[in-house]
């Protein structure tokens, strides 16, 4: 009786199916994220962008998970919406699956601006800056924020807050940046007027813009 | 050739199920550490955890709001609804009530009482039956755990130890 022999190259297929199959299923998944962030992200021209069903009980079980990486136990969007300030034509693929948060970094080397006026119809509203880590930036005047109820405004109630490592001269408000690295800026609208939102990708919010390098 | 097929069918499926599987459990996971920290920090379930306003030494939970000074309290109602009393506040508060899978199920606050002191019997359908006063909220919860967030707005530094006596002034009775 003869025994036929197996080749190497047959003996190591089923191996090189199951990594295929791993592979595949790992490809899938990060179609899967890439259209959940395309398909659920709303985009504010002012500079801003939120995810549509954020602190809802209906939000399918990828944007859950993203939640609760950036913010575990965000509220609804008639109590509080939140936004992530990006600059630049779209979503870093790159950095998709590193953290949900590395999508909206901003450069601690570049000097950003907000402009806006005080008067969003809401409870109150901030602008907070995270290091790449969702934690707040120690600096030395102890700012990690702006509200509506602390800025310095015009007579208007028009406000200028300058985003950069080193305060500008002119600075007014001046939200510091991290000196060793990047960062996300957040706006948060607690108990928003239905006018906002209802009308999240058109409602005129503070416009965030880069200045220049320095 | 049909053997090759099946098992690359298989391992992408299985590979699936687990990503899908981890993605699921990942919300229940990281409230899993949340309510780690704050039956520590209260020194059991259905009491007050206390937390700091956060600044850049915070780093118990990501992106927290330097604006407002929590009070956090994981709840267990199987055994014994809960009696919450709120004291007025005249200005933005509001308590987040999240069940165990991570779904906030009520709200109470500003919003709603306005600047008025507000009662509220917390229950899931495992409760033993209680007797609350007629004025209180009667709030179902959809599981037995699930965790507390109150959020009081801190416009000024220099209001925070009295926002910090209002919070602690909230007086908690389990209704055996």
């Amino acid at each position: 009786m003869s025994r036929q022999k197996t080749s190497k190259p047959e003996k190591f297929r089923p191996f090189l199916m199951i990594a295929s199959g791993v592979f595949l299923a790992f490809l899938i998944s990060a179609a899967a994220l890439i259209y959940n962030a395309h398909s659920l992200s709303l985009l504010n021209p002012s500079g801003w962008v939120t995810v549509d069903g954020i602190g809802s009980k209906d939000a399918d079980f990828i944007t859950r998970a993203v939640i609760a990486k950036i913010g575990l136990f965000a509220n609804s969007k008639d109590k509080t919406l939140y936004f992530a300030a990006r600059i630049g034509d779209g979503i870093d693929y790159k950095k998709l699956f590193a953290n949900p948060s590395h999508w909206f970094l901003l450069s601690n080397e570049k000097h950003y601006r907000i402009k806006g006026n005080i008067s969003i119809p809401a409870a109150w509203w901030s602008i907070t800056l995270y290091d790449a880590n969702d934690f707040l930036v120690q600096n030395p005047e102890n700012r990690y924020s702006y509200t509506n109820y602390n800025l310095i405004t015009d007579a208007d109630g028009n406000f200028t807050i300058d985003v950069a490592a080193k305060k500008p001269a002119e600075a007014a408000n001046w939200l510091p940046a991290p000196l060793d690295g990047p960062f996300n800026l957040r706006l948060r609208i607690y108990e928003p007027s239905s006018q906002i939102h209802k009308n999240i990708t058109t409602y005129p919010l503070p416009r965030v813009m880069e200045v220049s390098a320095p | 050739m049909k053997k090759n097929i099946l098992t690359l069918i298989l391992s992408t499926g299985v590979t699936l199920g687990l990503i899908i599987s981890a993605l699921h459990q990942a919300p229940c996971y990281l409230m899993g550490k949340s309510t780690d920290i704050c039956i520590q920090g209260a020194g059991g379930v259905n009491r007050f955890y206390f937390q700091q306003l956060a600044d850049h030494t915070f780093d118990s939970f990501p992106s927290p709001c330097p604006n407002l000074l929590y009070s956090n309290l994981v709840f267990d109602v199987g055994k014994t609804a809960l009696l919450v009393e709120f004291p007025a506040y005249n200005d933005f508060w509001i308590n987040q009530m999240v069940c165990d899978n991570t779904d906030t199920f009520a709200y109470v606050g500003y919003e709603t009482e306005k600047n008025h002191p507000v009662k509220m019997v917390l229950f899931s359908r495992n409760s033993p039956s209680f007797n609350a006063p007629d004025d209180a909220l009667r709030i179902e919860a959809p599981s037995d755990t699930g965790m507390f967030l109150v959020r009081y707005l801190v416009r000024d530094k220099n209001d925070l130890p009295g926002i910090d006596a209002l919070r602690r002034s909230v007086k908690l009775f389990e209704l055996k």
